[in-house]
């Protein structure tokens, strides 16, 4: 039975893993710039590979722009668990009277915090190297950061899942791939519906829907993937 | 009546072939037991069956006479899994001062200093550290100590903790002459208070008081 003292305790615990996981992240500033130069990189190329007039490129722009959004979600999480592992705090975390979930859900907040924001916050500039029409860019911003959140649970459970192997990254991409391509789908045409002059009220709806239930039922779901990782490792 | 902390039957555990076969023993209150075997026989993967980090093939194991996963792990405390021969994996974040590892281990564990105020925690952890001679490296970053200081740090951890058992992998790696009479001495104290340990170690250990023998 859940009591006040336990609350009390899983609250402190959470607060106390936000602060240690901000700390590590601000430390590692290389974690926090990585996606966000892999994000910068990739897209600059687009103009200079498609020699193609600047309303072919603003009509490819929604789509491009959020499958790269996708796989710098992607590289950013494949060692999300894996120093945890190798210095032995998972295994600390895993003895814990605290459910893991408590410190899986404090992890993915920071890394919302670190890789997301940023991502989204990024979005616009790259929107306009694209030219992509100012209309979309409200969109954009608050379908990276919706669809962020899911895409970060996804890719989390997934880092969970193949953090004790030693080849990850190919496994890693065929478990969340699949699983992001709802995402994917729903947060380009909300961008692309509102250049053509509709509010993407239903998708935006979607995406919503599916970041409540991912950040609802996947940190459960990473937890057991991780205690079965270091079972195996 | 003494109270049977852990107790072990018939275990077996291993991967393609197993490392150990029906290990049975008990360790009650007031009890120490040194895990010994060559290298390669089991002992980490013993401490770790023991705690359900790894899945035993057959056998029982009863903490406080409850079956293991039905109790909760508030009363035993694991410290130094080893990684491979050189490594030990010491629950420490290396990009972490020493102060705020041990900041983070308070708040995140069971222990009487959770409702603490900021203020009764701090001066605890000043006490732990002065006790372990790392006051004067408190505010730097585990990464930047030597291995004998990480493992200490690691080791404040008992002191911070007071829990009734405590599992230990190779407690005396790395730690020098001072520090293996320290680690000594906070056995002696522990046992004396009515805990029990179990550990693994190939140095011979002088606790000055009879140790049981787990040989895999």
């Amino acid at each position: 039975m859940i009591n006040a003292p336990m609350i009390f305790s899983i609250a402190a615990a959470f607060k106390a893993h936000v602060k240690a996981e901000s700390l590590l992240r601000w430390r590692h500033k290389s974690d926090i710039l990585q996606p966000l130069l892999f994000f910068v990189l990739v897209l600059s190329l687009f103009p200079i590979a498609i020699n193609a007039p600047s309303q072919e490129l603003a009509r490819l722009a929604p789509g491009i722009l959020w499958v790269i959004v996708l796989l710098a979600s992607l590289f950013s999480a494949e060692h999300l668990f894996r120093d945890d592992l190798g210095d032995g705090s998972l295994s600390a975390q895993l003895l814990s009277v605290q459910p893991l979930s408590v410190y899986v859900v404090a992890k993915l907040s920071v890394h919302v915090a670190f890789v997301v924001v940023p991502l989204a916050l990024a979005s616009p500039i790259m929107a306009l190297m694209l030219h992509m029409p100012g209309s979309g860019v409200p969109v954009l911003i608050l379908s990276v950061l919706i669809g962020g959140v899911s895409l970060s649970m996804i890719a989390a459970f997934g880092a969970a899942l193949t953090v004790s192997v030693h080849q990850r990254s190919m496994l890693l991409a065929l478990i969340t791939l699949p699983l992001y391509v709802p995402v994917l789908i729903f947060a380009s045409s909300a961008i692309q519906s509102n250049i053509d002059g509709t509010f993407p009220t239903m998708q935006l709806l979607i995406l919503m829907s599916f970041a409540l239930l991912s950040a609802a039922l996947l940190p459960w779901a990473i937890s057991a993937a991780l205690k079965l990782s270091v079972e195996n490792k | 009546m003494s109270i049977t902390r852990l107790q072990v039957d018939r275990l077996s555990a291993g991967y393609e072939r197993p490392l150990f076969r029906d290990v049975s023993f008990s360790l009650e209150a007031q009890q120490v037991a040194h895990v010994m075997g060559g290298n390669g026989s089991g002992k980490t993967t013993l401490l770790n069956c023991l705690l359900g980090l790894f899945p035993a093939t057959s056998g029982d194991i009863y903490w406080n006479g409850f079956e293991l996963r039905a109790n909760a792990f508030d009363a035993a405390l694991y410290l130094g899994e080893q990684v491979n021969a050189q490594s030990y994996a010491l629950g420490l974040k290396n990009a972490l001062s020493v102060r705020e590892n041990l900041q983070l281990y308070l708040s995140t564990t069971a222990n009487a200093l959770q409702a603490a105020s900021q203020t009764v925690r701090q001066q605890r952890i000043d006490q732990v550290l002065e006790q372990l001679s790392l006051l004067a490296v408190a505010n730097k970053r585990c990464e930047q100590l030597s291995s004998g200081q990480q493992r200490r740090v690691s080791l404040s951890k008992l002191l911070l903790n007071p829990c009734a058992v405590w599992v230990l992998d190779e407690p005396f790696a790395a730690v020098d002459k001072q520090g293996v009479v320290l680690l000594e001495g906070l056995i002696s104290q522990h046992v004396e208070k009515g805990g029990s340990v179990l550990f693994t170690s190939h140095q011979d250990v002088s606790l000055g008081m009879s140790v049981r023998t787990v040989q895999l």
